[in-house]
């Protein structure tokens, strides 16, 4: 019983995509080699308590396992994950038995069906989980979040309750994102500890144990020496080798921008490539096939075979040295140097700290593990950062890292396909991209260095050293000293300023809140934009990160929510973006049709009024005409929806009529407006036309509307007058006459009042002559 | 209290019987009128003053910034007032023994408190979007309409004659006592109650938005469910224009003009340009009282007439919010509530609140007129 007390069985949950897995696998790994007194480490189990662990799942046989270091068993892992996650291919490679605890994703709607089969599924899971504890008997349960800890997490939650705390298994917790995903939230309350990578999920978890500790990475990526790896790979010096990773999942931008890019790399006699496709195989995006089915594209095009490209595909496999059980299938492929190959095409790379140590450049996704990892190894890359998560997450990741010049990121834009609008990663650009840096060695050796810089190489062994401090003070880890965290904070202080995944930007995330930031910021309202105008640059030099912004805005276009769509059109025009004039005027112009039932109910296209309108507004904000506004106005003036016309009218006004160029069909389309019903259409049409119309046409054109009972239909005609007179001021006019006899006729009554409030407007005056001292908000704000 | 001086009075016999008189109706409800108003008219000012200074100022919405006004710290809550004065009036004036005359007034004061717990989150949060969510709301007023109508359904505790308590009035038709027809529900009533009260609080709560409408649009209704009350708690009076006969409802009479003062006076000082509002804490209970009057009087149909302006801004901003705004992304009517739109084509607010005045004084008119119809 003796030897029992003193072995350290720990349990590691967690998992689903490698963002959850890897960093498990890391903190496993410096627990293995932690340099602990107490215990001496071991990897795998072979224990006469728990025969049935000691199984291993990865296809080697037990002796493999229990020979892997020849240490005495003395710490004990146990990997609680589901079947269909990524641990179930990557765990049993690492020599970590692995056992299943079912769980689902929690859907997003409270009552649903698939709410009831989240809670069903949960609850099968959470027993099996017990049955694993109660096996296992963990001292530890390492959860690194994802719907798969749920089960154990909650497992060991339900054991404290019925035990009345007696048997009560620490939880330590590692959130490794700035936003926490919802399980891990929840699950904090029952949490010994949290380890968190970002400064901003510390606030998420306020109230508890929580550090900042940073993003654990398996040392093999640091130790693995690139001459070595090379030579493993068969690479030779000159050899340029790039490895494209879009994953664990796969990333459908990266995989068709980069095999698009391949004949633009075809010139380059010393490349070689090896491209991990990912492992999705969902009915919208099978990542491997998909990526095959272009690949066979460019085999079957002469072209292709001129430019000398050698394809590789290995449906199931890794090409490496390394290559055994899981999803390898390809016996004992011998690597590129003795076949000749030059692109290789893999569903996942099993031995990335290889691959990564061989590479010269890396093509990745911007999430926190993959750069994590590639500062690690300290390979210069490329980074495509996925658009649109909450809190924009990838992107503020690659930022960062961007800014220490550790990487050079290449963002994915949205275009307008036959699909409606959709993220691409510009094929010339990555192309430029790949090309210039692997002419440009020392700007790649400055990277590697940035990179390594930004790295922290002590995530992992602080992580294990609070493990296994909680393993000893077990009974009183409700009252981790908070002392001990605050000596900590001078250290943890560097560790922010030199980890990777810390946001150096503190613009809201949520892009209604930003918006608003923004206004703010500028001084204007969305509101006012036909009143306000073009945005001067004065303004503009307010915001920070306008380049970041913009992105942000055009991103956004792609959401399949129309409301956070209509935000990303807002970003645009208070960011001014010229440059993607083309892609407000689609939005405007795009005649894709709602839904029945929103068509049903009055709805008229995919991209609602209020986006199209919001379009117009943001072209206000822009006050450029080139063809694309001139486009978007045409197709305005005949929008099915009122506020479009009248916005597109009000937007003619911002421009003379010099500007406009070829006016006729514009003149038509505002004379058309004219003669429609609806009021608010009709006032800015007579308004508009007053600007644009010969003189006699717009007379002819008010005249009947002199005696309408409508006030904001005598306003038009008042201020096309107003219009047409400041148009030819100082000029000898014909029609003054005419106009002058109109006059006369025109019904002045009103029921419309401006309310004025003298009482205010003092008030407001006395404010403004104190400054800002009072805290009075101002009547007239 | 004066109505139970005036009983033990006329008990006394002699001359003290004199005091009979202050135990009618009629003159109870001048009394309760006349209490109300005075009560508004003398301490509005004041009340308004601590309302002002305890932070009780508005944060308008911004429904039309074309219009450029602002309302904003205009002192709010003014349905306090509106509460604390018919509370007084009853207390002095209503028969402390009648059910009808307690429903109405739980009513009042609860669907008060839920408004005045909002108006306060407002004025915490510093934004009109900040009171209370739209499902908490809801959730109470269906708990209270749920209460009412157990109360109204079960044998035990209804103030109705148990065999029509969940008969619904439809105009137009005799009950089954004249020889007519009547509808039962049986449990359907219940929910029917919670629905009624539902509804029609919150279409008072959306008409409140410019200065004085929602205190002028609730007194054409609120008469009219006097009358009716009147007509069902006497005999002679419901025997003569067929309807059912609720012993008791007649002291819904002192309600209503007690609440009928208190609007006025309120009006006194909301007029435009408003030197106070009345809140959420005035609209969602004038709402509550409002649809309480409806349900005890068993007149529920007749509210489509009565309130039909209710009905119309609450079916427009249904389909122009929920539909229009957050559904497919585009306006149907220029702004809602409806009150907005007309702002927006031009109106000045006077004009639209004295155009909802008369639209609604006319379909009390229609209402009324409905009386003898049958």
């Amino acid at each position: 019983m003796g030897k029992k007390k003193r072995s350290l069985r720990i349990l590691l949950t967690g998992g689903g995509s490698s963002g959850h897995v890897n960093p498990l696998i890391a903190i496993a790994e410096a627990l293995r080699n932690s340099e602990s007194d107490d215990y001496r480490c071991q990897s795998a189990v072979s224990d006469s308590k728990s025969p049935d662990y000691a199984v291993n799942h990865g296809g080697l046989t037990a002796e493999d396992t229990v020979n892997h270091g020849g240490l005495t068993a003395d710490v004990q892992f146990l990997y609680v994950g589901v079947r269909r996650g990524l641990e179930a291919l990557v765990v049993p490679r690492h020599d970590l038995p692995l056992r299943f605890a079912c769980s689902r994703g929690m859907p997003s709607s409270k009552f649903s069906f698939s709410m009831l089969r989240f809670l069903l599924v949960l609850k099968i899971g959470i027993i099996r989980a017990l049955i694993h504890l109660i096996v296992f008997r963990p001292n530890i349960i390492v959860a690194s979040g994802g719907y798969a800890s749920a089960p154990s997490v909650f497992a060991a939650a339900i054991l404290r309750i019925i035990t009345l705390r007696i048997w009560s298994i620490p939880v330590y917790i590692h959130e490794q994102n700035a936003v926490p995903g919802r399980m891990n939230l929840f699950a904090a309350r029952f949490a010994s500890m949290i380890g968190v990578c970002h400064e901003d999920a510390l606030k998420r978890f306020d109230g508890r144990n929580v550090e900042l500790v940073g993003y654990p990475v398996r040392s093999s990526f640091r130790i693995e020496e690139r001459n070595n790896a090379r030579k493993q790979l068969g690479l030779s010096d000159e050899d340029e080798y790039v490895v494209v990773f879009g994953g664990s999942q796969g990333a459908r931008t990266i995989n068709r921008a980069f095999v698009q890019a391949l004949p633009q790399l075809s010139n380059r006699p010393n490349l070689h490539i090896i491209h991990a496709s990912g492992t999705m195989d969902a009915k919208e995006y099978n990542a491997y096939d998909d990526t095959e089915g272009l690949l066979s594209e460019y085999r079957s095009q002469p072209t292709a075979d001129d430019s000398g490209i050698e394809f590789r595909v290995q449906p199931s496999g890794c090409s490496s040295a390394d290559n055994r059980g899981g999803l390898t299938a390809g016996e004992g492929d011998p690597g590129f140097g003795e076949t000749g190959l030059r692109y290789n095409l893999v569903k996942y790379l099993h031995d990335m700290p290889l691959h990564l140590a061989a590479a010269d450049l890396a093509v990745i996704r911007a999430g926190a593990g993959s750069l994590v990892e590639i500062c690690a190894a300290g390979v210069p890359a490329v980074v495509i950062p996925k658009a649109n998560l909450p809190g924009d997450s990838q992107v503020a990741n690659a930022r960062s890292l961007a800014k220490q010049g550790a990487v050079e990121i290449i963002y994915e834009e949205p275009f307008f396909t036959k699909n409606g609008m959709q993220h691409i990663v510009s094929v010339e650009k990555l192309a430029f991209k790949i090309i210039s840096l692997l002419d440009n060695p020392s700007r790649r050796a400055e990277m590697s260095s940035n990179a390594h810089n930004a790295f922290d190489i002590n995530a992992s062994d602080h992580i294990a050293k609070q493990v296994i401090e909680l393993t000893r003070k077990k009974t009183s880890v409700r009252t981790v000293s908070s002392t001990g965290i605050s000596a900590r904070e001078s250290e943890q202080s560097i560790t922010t300023s030199q980890h990777p995944n810390i946001p150096t930007l503190h613009l809201p995330d949520n892009p209604t809140n930003l918006r608003r930031k923004i206004e703010s910021l500028l001084g204007v309202r969305w509101e006012d934009a036909f009143h306000q105008g073009r945005i001067v640059d004065d303004q503009l030099k307010r915001l920070p990160e306008l380049s970041y912004l913009r992105y942000r805005g055009a991103a956004l276009l792609a959401h399949s929510n129309w409301m956070t769509r209509n935000e990303g059109v807002k970003l645009l025009g208070l960011t001014r973006y010229e440059e993607r004039l083309d892609l407000l005027s689609k939005l405007i112009t795009d005649r894709t049709p709602a839904s029945r039932l929103h068509r049903l109910l009055g709805g008229d296209y995919l991209q609602p009024g209020f986006v199209r309108r919001n379009a117009l507004s943001a072209l206000a904000f822009i006050s450029v005409w080139n063809i694309d506004v001139r486009e978007a106005v045409i197709a305005a003036l005949n929008d099915p929806y009122f506020e479009v016309r009248s916005a597109a009218l009000k937007l003619l006004r911002l421009f003379d009529d010099e500007e406009l160029e070829d006016i006729t069909e514009i003149v038509n389309g505002v004379m058309e407006c004219t003669r429609q019903k609806n009021l608010e259409v009709k006032r800015e049409a007579l308004n508009t036309f007053g600007l644009i119309g010969e003189p006699e046409e717009v007379l002819e054109t008010c005249r009947p509307y002199l005696l309408n009972s409508h006030v904001l239909i005598r306003e038009g005609v008042l201020k096309a007058w107003f219009n047409l007179l400041e148009r030819f001021i100082g000029q000898d006019i014909g029609w003054k006459e005419a106009l002058c006899k109109d006059m006369d006729r025109f019904l002045i009554t009103s029921v419309s009042v401006q309310p004025f409030f003298p009482l205010k407007q003092e008030f407001t005056r006395l404010v403004q002559r104190l400054g800002k001292e009072t805290t009075r908000d101002l009547p007239f704000s | 209290m004066i109505y139970l001086l005036a009983e033990a009075l006329e008990r006394l016999g002699g001359e003290w019987e004199v005091f009979r008189i202050l135990g009618y109706t009629s003159v109870r409800g001048i009394g309760a009128t006349m209490t109300t108003l005075l009560l508004m008219l003398i301490f509005a000012p004041m009340v308004i003053r601590h309302l002002y200074l305890a932070g009780q100022r508005d944060e308008q919405r911004e429904f039309d910034p074309q219009l450029g006004k602002s309302k904003r710290g205009t002192p709010t809550m003014g349905g306090v007032m509106i509460i604390g004065s018919v509370l007084i009036s009853i207390f002095l004036w209503g028969n402390p023994a009648n059910v009808y005359l307690w429903a109405t007034i739980s009513a009042m004061v609860i669907f008060g408190i839920l408004g005045a717990v909002d108006d306060l989150a407002k004025v915490k949060g510093k934004s009109a979007d900040a009171g209370l969510s739209r499902g908490s709301k809801l959730l109470i007023q269906t708990l209270f309409g749920l209460a009412l109508g157990c109360f109204l359904f079960l044998p035990a505790t209804t103030p109705f004659p148990v065999e029509i308590r969940d008969t619904i009035g439809i105009p137009f038709l005799k009950p089954a006592s004249y020889g007519g027809y009547d509808v039962h529900l049986a449990w359907g009533y219940i929910i029917f109650v919670t629905f009624v009260v539902v509804a029609v609080s919150n279409a008072v709560n959306l008409i409140d938005g410019l200065d004085g409408l929602a205190a002028s649009t609730t007194i054409p209704p609120i008469m009219v469910y006097g009358v009716l009350a009147f007509i069902l708690g006497d005999l002679r009076f419901n025997a003569y224009l067929l309807y059912p006969s609720l012993p008791g409802a007649h002291e819904l009479i002192i309600f209503v003009a007690a609440l009928v003062g208190a609007l006025v006076g309120f009006l006194w000082f909301n007029g435009y340009p408003a030197e106070v509002f009345m809140g959420d804490t005035g609209s969602l209970s004038l709402g509550g009282v409002l649809a309480v009057l409806v349900i005890l009087t068993k007149q529920e149909l007749l509210f489509v007439i009565a309130g039909g302006l209710f009905i119309f801004v609450n079916a427009t901003h249904i389909i122009g919010d929920q539909i229009g705004l957050r559904m497919l992304g585009r306006r149907i009517f220029y702004r809602t509530p409806i009150h907005h739109s007309f702002e927006h084509l031009g109106l000045s607010e006077t004009k639209v609140v004295m155009r909802f005045f008369i639209v609604a004084m006319v379909l009390a008119l229609f209402a009324l007129a409905t009386l003898k119809l049958r």
